[in-house]
């Protein structure tokens, strides 16, 4: 599994809108990423366990490790509504070796499907994911079992429509 | 007859005023264009020695076809000015849209808590008691399943998301969607849980496994397909749980959601639609 520094530095380097990388959406994107991986390799990119807030999957890793990391600069200003949003910026450029080349692949992936989503396109995606609509509020989100039952259940049946 | 008459004459005066106003201006500025196109010389190329009559006869045509021109010319200038302004409204109209999507989207921190409070007033208007559970399903057809939107009951364990996404050929509300009567309901289950699995096992084809993990063995179970409002599509199913036997009269329920709330949900579920999960959505992107 990745260091989570390193998929923060990855989605960082290649996401084209800096402007946009809030924490919300960096922790969203990186979920997505590990449902992905979840899906395609049967285990998560990076080692966080996804728990489902309030707002979707969430975790405080992520800008926890952002602030920790000298190579980001976290950002606090306003957004359109005047609250105050955490920005995670790229501040040095670094070879972000933990992470194999499928990894940049699904990481990839989750940037070329959400680059062009405004926030509230970006949210239905993520809550139309099939752990977010199988689980519970403020339950743990286990993405590797999640994905097996996803195949079992919704795959399968795509499939044979 | 003499006030149909009347009242047929006001439509007619209408249509025409209509008319006018519609297509007067371009009508005035084509009869100056073509006007000029076909008496151009009439107008300007006075032969020697012209009569007085065909003199006069030049300049009132010239002057009528320049006035019809500029006349027309103004009002097109003016009705494109109103419909600047009509633009102008609707692109604010549709931020003004897209801001309140946002705020609902900021105050509803997902769509199951905006069902969820929807369905508690409806359950909590029908005075149905604490055994029973309100819960609202989409149909995916993509995935021939059955998407769960909302759930309420008051006790906090018969709330559970529960499986979330349920195969459409099976349980009651399998049932109620493939009906002609739109609605399917058994209300007398038996108590005793190893019977229970099997009446439920039979009658829904479920697996014995999914009845064993449900966390609300209901007794009661009315389930009633709600057609969009043109009665074209069916386009959710909305389900009554109790955990006693017999535990509300089948007629009240369909009322209830067949006519006394079926209009309020189907607005909701359109309304609600821009947050609403579609698992297409996610497969479509490789999720």
């Amino acid at each position: 599994m990745a260091k989570l520094s390193d998929i923060i530095g990855y989605l960082c380097e290649n996401y084209p809108y800096v402007d946009e990388l809030s924490k919300a959406r960096l922790a969203k994107m990186i979920y997505l990423g590990d449902w992905k991986s979840a899906l395609e390799e049967g285990h998560q990119i990076s080692k966080i366990r996804w728990v489902f807030n309030h707002y979707g999957p969430y975790v405080d890793d992520v800008i926890n490790v952002a602030n920790a990391d000298k190579s980001f600069k976290v950002i606090v200003e306003q957004n359109a509504y005047g609250d105050l949003k955490e920005r995670i910026e790229l501040f040095e450029k670094r070879d972000w070796s933990s992470l194999s080349e499928k990894d940049k692949e699904w990481l990839d992936h989750v940037i070329d499907q959400t680059k062009c989503l405004y926030w509230k396109d970006f949210i239905k995606l993520v809550y139309s994911t099939f752990p977010v609509l199988v689980s519970e509020k403020l339950t743990q989100l286990d993405l590797e079992r999640l994905a097996e039952r996803y195949k079992s259940e919704m795959r399968s049946r795509a499939v044979a429509v | 007859m003499q006030p149909e008459a009347d009242s047929a004459f006001i439509r007619g005066a209408r249509h025409a005023e209509g008319f006018v106003t519609e297509y007067g201006p371009t009508l005035l500025v084509a009869i100056a264009g073509l006007g000029w196109t076909v008496f151009r010389p009439w107008i300007l190329e006075l032969p020697q020695g012209a009569s007085f009559l065909r003199i006069s006869g030049s300049w009132v045509l010239g002057i009528m076809l320049s006035v019809s021109g500029i006349v027309g010319g103004v009002f097109t200038y003016k009705r494109s000015g109103s419909l600047r302004e009509l633009k102008a409204d609707k692109s604010s109209l549709e931020q003004e849209v897209d801001s309140l999507k946002d705020t609902i989207l900021r105050i509803s921190s997902n769509f199951r808590d905006a069902w969820k409070n929807r369905l508690a007033s409806i359950l909590q208007e029908l005075e149905l008691g604490h055994n029973f559970r309100l819960s609202l399903y989409r149909y995916n057809p993509d995935t021939v399943t059955f998407s769960m939107l909302g759930r309420y009951a008051s006790i906090d364990k018969y709330e559970k998301v529960g499986r979330g996404v349920y195969p459409a050929n099976v349980g009651c509300i399998g049932e109620s969607w493939e009906s002609p009567d739109l609605e399917a309901y058994a209300d007398d289950l038996p108590e005793n849980e190893e019977e229970y699995v099997k009446e439920t096992c039979e009658r829904w084809k479920f697996q014995e496994a999914t009845v064993r993990s449900l966390n609300m063995k209901s007794r009661s179970v009315y389930a009633f397909t709600l057609m969009e409002a043109l009665g074209r599509d069916r386009k959710a199913v909305l389900v009554f749980e109790s955990l006693d036997a017999k535990a509300a009269d089948v007629a009240s329920l369909r009322q209830a959601a067949q006519v006394t709330y079926r209009n309020q949900i189907l607005s909701d579920l359109d309304s609600l639609e821009f947050i609403e999960p579609e698992p297409k959505i996610a497969s479509d992107a490789g999720f």
